[in-house]
């Protein structure tokens, strides 16, 4: 294995790009709004699907095509230079009653002229209002299901804000065979539908909604073709029309046609991406293993002498640079606790191949290069590690780690491979994980829309001290209830276990219903076309048409809940300083008069995330409870749910929503992050946290954890200090651990970044599972950040 | 562990006292190290980074910036050593040191430094970390204090370590007993000796001791052992003089000595000093930082020493 030798800034063509890609203000194209909206309403008893793939064809068809002076890869997500598209088909009411203020929210601001803000009022928001699948999904929930949703013990509706798109999607397969390889095979199937087939007719409206969605993917491009073809005659350098020449050549040959180059590959992958964006709402829409899936091209075209290494790259940077124009656009409830990053757009690398040997290549390591070059936040990069790699390529991902870019998330491949198999999934599926959404695993084959729903763990302890019910609730539920007489410990595990079961089994018959709407109301040509099973099954991926399917469902705040069950278990059944109508009773004071005692729980008894055996024993126990109980349910579509110890930003939009906690929490307050400890709490260093984070089997946590940590960068100015974090990483691996981002940033220049926001522009920090810049989050992540604790030397 | 259980009875329950224990440190040796403050010093060295550790016995501190003023340490003290009149300072005459106060305090203001551990209690402890350990060669560091004044507790966990394959090593100041540091030579993979200064009188003045019998030892020490770092803390007016310079290189270059770690002065530990009931007076120097240092650098460079910043 060699590295790779790359230029080591940016050509100046791509830095003027990346320095207007930064500049852009975001606005919003209602193109594809207004031609599904049309498409719905015109063509009323027609299926679904057919109006969403007229709609669909609506819409590429509208979208002006236009090639800029210094682009390689042409086609543009939308008619401006960066603008978010509307998705109201899923949820509808925000966007009328926010239009006046998108440009005026504190973060993640969207400008409009009034032109467009009337006719989202009047054309879109009016026409989807009470009949989107967001607003059909909370008319259907009813009993335990309603009442845990509306008082945010479980969160249910993340489907309907682009989580629908984590799916196994084979790119490679528009690369290898092209668009229209793939009608072909989509006629096929029409052909050999029989009139018997008791689904004959959803069958062939579902065939027939992918090939009008396909056509109009390759009649967007031809339009490409024909636009250069037209420049190059005008162009006024011959070297000008050269270039348009190749573009109009590779823009006629893909994406209907097989790739035959690198750069045609990189061109059909970029097609790809803006049709599935705007086929159904695109948040978490997963690149794949991009350095496995453009090798071939890579590696012959170097072979033929047509492509250098110092080329690939910039194809690759051009590519990450125009995947930063994506904008999502969110509520204005969203962005109050803005994470600074809309699109959790991420690129798989390395990891093991289908044979279970090293699948690392020269792209994997230039894709590393090109996003070093950047420091732009998107795409996330999701690198799987294994024992088996080349030591050069771990050498590189730890360097990427620790120099400060804060880009690069990383994953453990044995462990992660292993949790599938142990699930039911074949092997060649389970090496062939991609990582969708921001630390999310999906196997090949697979529709994993799996981070669907969320379970407030903090609420479960809240209702369990308050007799089942909501203490703290928005919406008029709360009531204050005698305190439970548990005679022991164990007593209080086991109405927690009771309540969490409750929680689950009502999340599972939400979920039926989020799932049942998704087919009914949102199914998706495109996605279902590039993802295995669905065509073979004549089902849309929403109906359950891929070859594999599973849900996750996150439990948020095992830090809270761990350190809250540890201070009820020392102090008030080991210690009995207390009794826990007492502990009560100052949670439901929020502590208020009783800050000695919340005192006495936050620096006397031991915490999650400083390797205290019997405290991590709780965490362990509830992520095992929590697996245990979501292993007996099946999914609507028929497979199986996949637990997750991820949170996004739901610690904090929960925790908004919670009481006091006995582990010294007060109301409102965040919870732990992702499967890490509270901020802060850690204390005895980056060895002791990550003995505490193993203590979970994260073998049963197949969709995904979130390990946060922050390092000082005076600990990686030495080639030693490196080299000990690097140790420090396969130990953690070997101990059984499956995620882990740093922020290399100390909380001094946090600070300062804070005040001084226009000095720290560029400065990048690790979120929960994504990059996004410092100067972007909301101050409570910010806060969050900062209370990290700060990994340093000792001594 | 196993090991520990067939370890003989009255070795594994030996007892020692620890100020502390801090994981993922990598100034002192190689990869990652879990290092251990032992308590006691048979030095007063007036820079003394860790002044917790001057006396052997348990001691209780008091931080005020902690204090809530909540009373709970008043109500558990047996000698009513506490006065609540603002300061909530321990009358020192009065206190027994029980760590009663230690006990009840809600934010740590009160705390008791130096805890007794058994051998096998510490093995316990730092064997947690083996993983960390063997991935990045690393292993436990005894520190303190001086750990070589505990001899028989250190020489069973040294041992304890090396049979469970932990790599071992000491940090010493020099001043110690040749017979019983021979007991703990064979269960160590390396060590750390002060050098601070060469001139008896001066090492008297600054250190309240002499300095033949550590200068001897250093002697003796590197003709026996090749893993031994010798290492010199860098005070300006006190151990930073030419002559000092000149006399360590000196020395060094007598013993065939071709390398040394330097340690700049910190000054971090004066703020501790208020916390604690300690003689000890702060220096009010500023600490250094590399650049202060280029030319002794460059000085032990000449003299054929690679002299190392730390």
């Amino acid at each position: 294995m060699t590295t790779v030798s790359v230029t080591k800034s940016l050509v100046p063509r791509l830095e003027a790009m990346r320095r207007r890609v930064l500049e852009a203000p975001q606005e919003v194209s209602l193109i594809r709004a207004l031609a599904i909206t049309h498409a719905v309403k015109s063509n009323p008893g027609m299926p679904r699907e057919i109006q969403l793939a007229l709609g669909f064809r609506a819409a590429m068809n509208q979208l002006p095509v236009s090639i800029a002076e210094d682009e390689r890869i042409v086609g543009s997500l939308t008619e401006k230079f960066k603008a978010a598209m509307l998705y109201p088909e899923l949820k509808s009411d925000f966007i009328g009653k926010e239009v006046n203020n998108f440009e005026e929210r504190e973060k993640d601001r969207f400008f409009l002229n009034d032109e467009e803000k009337r006719l989202i009022r009047e054309e879109i928001a009016a026409f989807w209002n009470g009949k989107n699948g967001y607003d059909s999904m909370t008319s259907m929930l009813n009993g335990d299901t309603d009442f845990y949703v509306r008082n945010l013990a479980m969160v249910i509706m993340n489907d309907f804000m682009g989580a629908n798109h984590l799916s196994h999607i084979e790119y490679e397969k528009v690369l290898s065979r092209g668009f229209n390889g793939i009608l072909r095979e989509i006629e096929a199937a029409v052909q050999n539908l029989s009139e018997s087939d008791p689904e004959f007719l959803q069958k062939k409206n579902f065939y027939q909604s992918m090939i009008i969605s396909i056509q109009a993917v390759n009649d967007y491009a031809a339009r490409y073709a024909a636009l250069a073809l037209k420049m190059a005659g005008d162009a006024a350098t011959a070297e000008r029309t050269r270039e348009l020449t190749a573009i109009a050549d590779m823009t006629s040959q893909v994406p209907a046609g097989p790739a035959r180059s690198f750069r045609e590959a990189i061109q059909a992958f970029w097609f790809t991406v803006i049709a599935l964006m705007h086929m159904d709402f695109p948040t978490e829409l997963p690149y794949g293993r991009l350095d496995q899936i453009l090798y071939p091209y890579y590696q012959r075209d170097l072979d033929n002498g047509t492509l250098t290494e110092a080329e690939a790259i910039e194809l690759i940077e051009e590519l990450f640079i125009k995947i930063n124009r994506l904008c999502i656009l969110l509520e204005y409830a969203g962005t109050k606790i803005y994470d600074g990053n809309n699109l959790r757009q991420t690129v798989t690398l390395g990891g093991l191949d289908g044979e279970g040997k090293s699948a690392v290549n020269p792209l994997s390591f230039i894709f590393l290069d090109a996003a070093d070059h950047l420091r732009l936040i998107y795409p996330n990069i999701a690198v799987r590690l294994h024992p088996d790699l080349p030591e050069a390529f771990w050498e590189r991902v730890i360097a990427m780690m620790t120099n400060g870019s804060n880009l690069v998330e990383v994953f453990n491949d044995e462990l992660i491979i292993a949790g599938f198999i142990k699930h039911g999934f074949p092997v060649a599926e389970s090496r062939g994980y991609i990582i969708g959404g921001c630390v999310q695993p999906i196997p090949a084959n697979t529709y994993g829309p799996n981070c669907s729903a969320y379970i407030n763990g903090p609420k479960i302890v809240e209702m369990v001290l308050n007799g089942g019910k909501p203490f703290y609730s928005m919406s008029g539920d709360d009531e204050d209830l005698p305190a439970p007489e548990f005679k022991t410990y164990e007593e209080l595990w086991d109405a927690f276990a009771v309540q969490l079961r409750s929680v689950i089994k009502s999340a599972v018959d939400g979920m039926a219903v989020v799932d049942q709407v998704q087919q009914e109301q949102l199914p998706d040509p495109i996605l279902s076309a590039l993802t295995n099973g669905a065509v073979i099954r004549g089902k849309d991926v929403k109906a359950g048409g891929a070859k594999y399917n599973y849900t996750g469902i996150s439990f948020v705040g095992i830090g809270t809940v761990t350190d809250s069950l540890a201070a009820i278990k020392e102090l008030v059944f080991n210690k009995k300083s207390c009794t826990l109508p007492e502990m009560i009773e100052w949670t439901k004071a929020d502590f208020e008069g009783y800050d000695p005692q919340r005192q006495m729980i936050l620096n006397r008894v031991p915490k999650y995330g400083n390797d205290v055996p019997w405290v991590d024993a709780i965490a362990h126990d509830v992520a095992e409870l929590f697996a245990g109980a979501l292993s007996e349910y099946h999914t609507y579509r028929g497979g199986i749910f996949g637990c997750g110890l991820h949170s996004e930003n739901h610690h904090i939009i929960e925790g908004l929503m919670v009481a006091a906690t006995p582990d010294g929490r007060k109301a409102g307050e965040r919870f732990s992050t992702g499967c890490g400890p509270t901020s802060g709490m850690d204390q005895n260093g980056p060895t002791a946290t990550l003995h505490s984070l193993t203590s979970i089997d994260y073998s049963g946590i197949i969709t995904g954890s979130s390990a946060n940590m922050r390092f000082n960068p005076g600990l990686f100015k030495t080639a030693d200090g490196v080299k000990q974090f690097a140790a420090l990483l396969k130990a953690y691996f070997k101990l059984g651990g499956q995620h882990l981002q740093i922020s290399v940033a100390d909380a001094e220049t946090l600070r300062d970044a804070q005040k001084h926001p226009q000095n720290y522009q560029d400065l990048i920090v690790r979120v929960v599972g994504y990059s996004a810049r410092f100067v972007d989050l909301t101050l409570p992540l910010q806060e969050e950040i900062i209370l990290r604790s700060e990994m340093n030397v000792c001594g | 562990m196993s090991n520990v259980i067939n370890e003989p009875v009255n070795e594994a329950n030996l007892t020692g006292i620890v100020f502390d224990i801090q994981r993922y440190s990598l100034g002192d040796g190689r990869g990652i190290r879990t290092t251990v403050f032992m308590k006691g010093c048979n030095l007063s060295c007036k820079w003394c980074q860790n002044p917790e550790s001057l006396i052997m016995g348990p001691e209780i501190a008091y931080r005020g910036d902690r204090c809530i003023q909540c009373g709970a340490c008043v109500k558990a003290c047996p000698r009513n050593a506490i006065r609540m009149d603002g300061t909530f300072r321990t009358e020192t005459g009065s206190c027994a040191s029980c760590g009663n106060c230690a006990e009840v305090c809600p934010t740590r203001a009160r705390y008791r430094i130096g805890s007794k551990y058994t051998v096998r209690e510490l093995f316990s402890e730092v064997q947690r970390d083996a993983v960390f350990f063997a991935e990045s060669g690393g292993g436990i560091t005894l520190s303190g204090g001086e750990a070589t004044i505990q001899s028989q507790f250190v020489a069973a966990f040294l041992r304890l370590c090396q049979n469970t394959g932990i790599k071992t090593a000491i940090e010493t100041n020099g001043f110690f007993d040749r017979e019983r540091f021979t007991k703990l030579l064979p269960f160590l993979d390396q060590i750390f000796f002060d050098i601070k200064m060469i001139s008896p009188a001066e090492h008297q003045q600054y250190t309240g001791a002499h300095n033949d019998i550590i200068l001897d030892n250093a002697g003796w020490l590197a003709r026996r052992f090749t893993k031994l770092t010798f290492r010199t803390p860098l005070v300006q007016g006190m151990t930073l003089t030419d002559r000092n310079m000149k006399d360590i290189a000196a020395f060094l270059i007598g013993l065939k000595v071709k390398t040394i770690e330097l340690c700049l002065y910190q000054n971090s530990w004066e703020k501790k000093l208020q916390w604690l009931n300690t003689r000890q007076e702060p220096l009010n120097l500023a600490p250094l930082l590399p650049w202060d240092v280029a030319g002794i650098i460059e000085f032990f460079a000449n003299s054929g020493i690679e002299a190392k910043i730390i």
